[in-house]
Formats: structure tokens, sequence, C-alpha cells
């Protein structure tokens, strides 16, 4: 069969369908917008209401109020056996947060309900704009590259000419201002540095095994503190008994000492508390399951953290009790957080909308169809899909949505949403405005043939700013421009 | 006048039936055979051709509860056939994009034979249709039953014509995957 007689064939689709199809569905509003109708939110976890130990003997009346708990908090019973439901009851009720299942039904819990929110227009950009763009941009990179400061990892490797064996011989920072080093820091010798944070009176530096050496990757994790100068103030390796474990984020707390988020055999979550002198002065541990956990940011009373690819944020005290999940997410979209800011009782939390593809793995392809179109039209015809026709297939794929939820309860109050863009930066101004600079996609290229990604998506960045409120009071284009791979 | 009430018309050979059928659902036929044909004189003869084809196929077949559906299969049967005879190098060069697309739903294209029938094709494409999201299979049968233009179905829908291509192109690869993976060689 060829295609025109399968096109002849399409006269048997449904009556009911054709039916259906006959007349177009009325215009939608721009604007105002009930985006979200199912944009969740939940309370998972209310530890103030003092829950009593309930001990039941007979399973089955334990068993009606578990089910009755789980329905009075709007909890997730998906996937669960009866058993599990007893014992994530019996978990949460007598708080002591040990089973496994109980962060799963945390992170599974979702409740429905209307969101109302404004959705910030920017006109499609012209192509009087995308070429003043690209020339800018070349500009732009020159200029840059000689003001920015910043710090570079470096990793050194002697090789071993019996063995032809590159043999790790230690780890270093460089400080940078625009092409001239500013400093070179002591070498550390027993772990490979990936990820530093600028603290205030130096540098905080962490990593684990270097990745030439055998063994496992995360055997173990370490920490590094630099002064301001580059010199080694002092040095920690993690000593909790896992087998494997990394550091996902340290955060400086308000007295000068760290907060050290770690995760231990990859189903623990771990947050350790070293004092401004690297002594550890408590730790906690909380088997979650198979979850990751990115980014934090201090509030008052503790820490939000995100959980990677989960579309969830934690809420857990100082000493490591995870008070609350909240998990947000739409019928048919995924939202990635890219950035969070806790302000006037508020979690503000920048994220980008994907639509949901079954057939794709969660946040790996979210232009897997793009590509796939993309690569047809490459395979078939010979041809590249054109700038033109491309940047307005991916924007039409992003939009940068910031959720504005409450501290306490996590519910999402309202949203920000800026179509055909990716992701955001929040922060803090001098008068104490929330400034959100978000990337606006202004054009992508199709680039077959580099080995590590299909497309690049060049984005100028806006600038919003919310009064302490929570009001938009402003918004402008920035001279920034950014770029990202996909 | 109800659509079982025209259909009593046709079963009784009354030639009411036709103006009644014609004034109830003429302009929609004719608007039909107009986005296929482009051209307007045909597309009132082929308005005309479906009155005619109805009334004969009226009975054995009492569509009572889908006339519209039944006359504007007709229409459409007819417009494509039209369409193709008269060559007409505009709307052939739709019909040959449609006819392109629809064969990337088809796993073995090449294949000679043709070993499906239409009634097991209909309910393959029909049980398709029905694990779609409304709007998908909206924008699937304005496409490939009514054969719109991406642009005149990304302004009824309110959607970017880029977002209609994609959904189409997801459809095309979500069909092509179900009559494989169902079994069906096309």
């Amino acid at each position: 069969m060829r295609g025109h007689e399968l096109l002849d064939k399409m006269e048997m689709i449904d009556p009911v369908y054709v039916e259906a199809a006959s007349v177009f569905p009325p215009k939608k509003q721009n604007g105002l917008l009930k985006r979200c109708a199912a944009l969740a939110a939940c309370l998972v976890l209310l530890l103030s209401a003092g829950f009593g130990t309930y001990a039941y003997a007979a399973e089955a009346k334990e068993y009606r109020a578990a089910v009755q708990f789980f329905e009075d908090y709007d909890l997730s019973m998906q996937g669960l056996t009866r058993y599990e439901i007893r014992m994530v009851y019996r978990d949460i009720t007598s708080k002591s947060f040990s089973y496994s299942k109980t962060a799963e039904v945390f992170i599974n819990s979702i409740s429905s309900g209307t969101v109302e929110g404004c959705e910030i227009l920017l006109d499609n950009p012209t192509s009087k704009d995308i070429a003043a763009f690209w020339e800018y941009y070349h500009e732009k990179i020159i200029l840059d590259a000689s003001t920015q400061s910043y710090y570079r990892i470096q990793n050194e490797y002697v090789r071993d000419e019996g063995y032809d064996y590159r043999e790790f011989k230690g780890s270093y920072l460089e400080k940078y201002e625009g092409k001239n080093i500013v400093w070179r820091s002591a070498t550390v010798s027993d772990f490979s540095i990936r990820h530093y944070h600028v603290v205030s009176d130096g540098v905080i530096a962490y990593g684990g095994p270097p990745p030439l050496s055998p063994g496992k990757l995360d055997a173990y994790a370490s920490i590094v503190k630099f002064d301001k100068n580059g010199r080694i103030v002092w040095e920690k390796r993690l000593t909790h008994g896992f087998e494997e474990e990394y550091i996902t984020e340290i955060v400086e707390n308000a007295d000068g000492s760290y907060a050290v988020f770690s995760r231990g055999d990859s189903k623990y979550f771990c947050l350790s508390q070293y004092s401004a002198l690297g002594e550890e002065i408590h730790f906690r541990k909380t088997e979650i399951g198979d979850i990751g956990f990115d980014q934090v940011v201090p509030f008052d009373g503790g820490y939000i953290v995100e959980c990677k690819y989960a579309d969830s944020i934690m809420k857990v005290d100082y000493e490591g009790n995870i008070l609350a999940s909240f998990s947000y997410e739409s019928e048919d979209e995924q939202y990635l957080i890219t950035d969070m800011v806790v302000l006037n009782g508020q979690i503000y939390l920048s994220t980008y909308a994907t639509r949901k593809d079954q057939n794709a793995p969660k946040y790996l392809y979210e232009l897997s169809y793009v590509h796939h179109y993309a690569a047809e039209l490459y395979r078939n015809e010979g041809v590249l899909i054109s700038n033109e026709e491309l940047t307005p297939m991916i924007r039409d794929v992003y939009t940068a949505v910031l959720l504005v939820c409450d501290l306490r309860t996590g519910k999402v109050d309202e949203f920000y949403s800026v179509p055909g863009a990716h992701e955001g930066k929040l922060s803090i101004n001098s008068a104490g405005n929330l400034i959100w600079r978000v990337e606006n996609i202004m054009s992508a290229r199709h680039t077959p043939t580099r080995s590590f990604a299909s497309f690049y998506i060049m984005c100028s960045v806006w600038q919003y700013t919310f009064d302490q409120t929570g009001a938009l009071i402003g918004q402008k284009k920035t001279d920034e421009v950014t770029s990202f791979d996909r | 006048m109800e659509d079982e009430r025209i259909v009593e018309l046709f079963l009784a050979r009354d030639e009411a039936a036709i103006s009644q059928a014609a004034e109830k659902y003429g302009k929609r036929l004719r608007s039909l055979s107009y986005g296929i044909v482009s051209d307007m004189q045909t597309a009132e003869e082929c308005e005309n051709d479906t009155y005619l084809e109805a009334w004969n196929a009226i009975p054995p077949h009492e569509p009572r509860t889908y006339l519209y559906a039944f006359l504007a299969r007709i229409t459409r049967h007819i417009s494509l056939n039209c369409c193709r005879d008269r060559h007409r190098l505009k709307r052939d060069a739709q019909i040959c994009e449609l006819s392109a697309e629809m064969e990337q739903c088809i796993p073995h294209p090449n294949d000679a034979e043709c070993l499906m029938d239409e009634i097991l094709l209909g309910d393959a494409i029909n049980k398709f249709l029905g694990v779609l999201d409304e709007q998908k299979r909206n924008i699937f049968v304005r496409r490939y039953w009514y054969l719109d233009s991406i642009a005149d179905i990304a302004k009824g829908f309110g959607l970017s014509e880029a977002k209609v291509k994609i959904t189409l192109f997801r459809c095309r690869n979500r069909l092509r995957d179900f009559l494989e993976k169902e079994g069906y060689n096309v």
C-alpha cells in the first residue's frame, strides 16, 4: 500500500470522530489564564499537628485508619500494597521516617487545584532581531572574556611511562580575572575537586575519587576549604559508613558553619553540619529511596532541597529531618526546577515547562520529536532544517514558569509564564525585590555533525522584577546572552 | 429537520430528502469540497454528486445518527477523485504532500501485496484514534480526513504551525508504530 491509498482509506475514520472535528474549538484568551488545571502541590507532612502513635491490634482496623489518614492528607496510595500502606502510616504517625516507602509517598502525592497566573508574552524574534543578536553575541563573547572573574578546576596527572597509565597527582583551583590568573590554590592530592562555592571568607570545594582511578567513582566524598588567597584552611573526608557517598551541595549558614548535603549508597538523604573550623557537629541520614537531589536554598528554619528530576522539593530542618515534600506537575507538562529563592514566606521556583512525552525518558529528550523531525528531513531530503523553521519549533517546546508557593503548605499561589523561554535564574536586589532573569530563545541551529548535541540554541536574557508583595513591577531586556545545547 | 427524518425521506424515495439535506448540510459539504479542490464550481459539482451518491446508497445504509459524517465521507471521496482526475496542479501538490505524509504511517510501504482488508484497516485506524487525546485526534482528522492545510489547522485551533506540524509528526509515528505493533501488514 502507498500513501495515497492510505489517504483514501482515512475515509473510514469513525463518523463520531469526523463529527467531533467538524467544528474548531473556541479561541483561547491570552493574558490571564488558568494554565494549570492540575498544577498540583501538596503538603504531605504535618509534624506540628502532633500525631500520636496508634497501635491497633487488628490489622484491618489499622489498615482502615491508614487509608483514612492517606485520604485526610491527600497522600497517594499508588503502587502500595496493603502492608506498605500500614507501614507508611506507622512511619509518619510515629515520626520515625525510617521506612523507605515513606519518601516515595511524599513524592507521589499530588492533589489537583486550579491556579491562576499571568502569561508574559514576548514577540517572536524577527530576522532583523536575529541578525542584530548574532552580531552582538560575537562582540559580547570577546567583551566578557576580558572582564569576568571566575574560577577554574584543574586536575593534574603524571604519566607512568612503563605502564602508559595516567596517575592522579592532585587537584587545585585557579582564580582568574579576564585572562589573568589571580592565584592558584594549594593542591589536594587525595581527591579530585568537582564543584566549588565562593563563601564569605574564601572558597569551599568538594569532590571524590579522581575520574581515572580504579574503583567506584563515588567511593568517598571530601571537602576542602581555601581562604581568599587559595591556601588550605581545612580538609575533611566524610566518614558515614557508606560504600558510596557523594556531596550534592554545601550551603554556608548564617553563623559561618556549613550544611553539607550528601547522598549515601544511592538511597540515603544525608545532612552533616560542619563548624567554620571544619569539625562535624551533627549528622543525620534518612532513607528516601532512589531519589536524587540537587540545589539547596536556606530559609529561616531549615532548607529547601530540590529533588532532581522529580518536579518536587523537600523542606528540611537544620538537623536533617524531612519536614515536608511538595510536588509540582500538571496534566500534560513537566516542570524542571532551575533555581529557587525563599522570600517573605514564599518559595519562588524558577522552572521551565515542557510537554510530557510518554515515549521519551523524563527530561532527557524534551526535544526528541524536533530531533526526529530534523533528522528525518536531513536523511530523506539531504537538507538541514532552516533556522527559520527550527527556531519557532524550539520556542514552542519551552515555557519559563515562575511558581510562587506558600512556604508553609507548599501550595502554588500563582505563577508567571513566558512562552518561548528556557530556564531562569532568581536573585534578590539591594531593595529586597525579586529579580527573575529568563532566557528568551532567539535563534536555533541544527548542527548534526557535532557529536554531543544536535541543536545549538541562543537566548537573550530578559529581567522581570517583583516587589516584596510578589507583584510584577518591571520587565526589561538585558545585554546578557546565553546559549545551551540539546 | 432532524437527521432521522431526512433519512426516512431517503428511505421513502422522497426527493425532498435531497433538498432537506442540502438545506441542512449543503454549505458545510461545499466548504469541505472546496478545501480539497480549491474551485467553487467544482465544489458545487461535488456537492451535487454527493446527493446522488447518497440517494443510491440509502438504502441499504441508514445513517440516522451520523448523516453529516456519511454525506461528508462521500463528498471527500468524490472531491479527492475529482482532484486527481483533473490534475489540478496546485491541489495535486497538496494531495501529493498528504500522500507522502501518509506513507510515513505505513510500516512496510514497498510491500506489493496489500494484506489487510479495508474493514480491518478501518478498525485499526479508529482504535488508534481512540487512544489519542481529543485535541490530537481532532488535528489528525482535520488534516487527513478534511485535508486541511497546516496553516488552517493552526488558525482553527489557535496553535502555532510548528506545534501542529510536530503534533502530526508524532501522530504519524505513533500510527506507524501502532500498526506495526498490532501486527497489521498494511
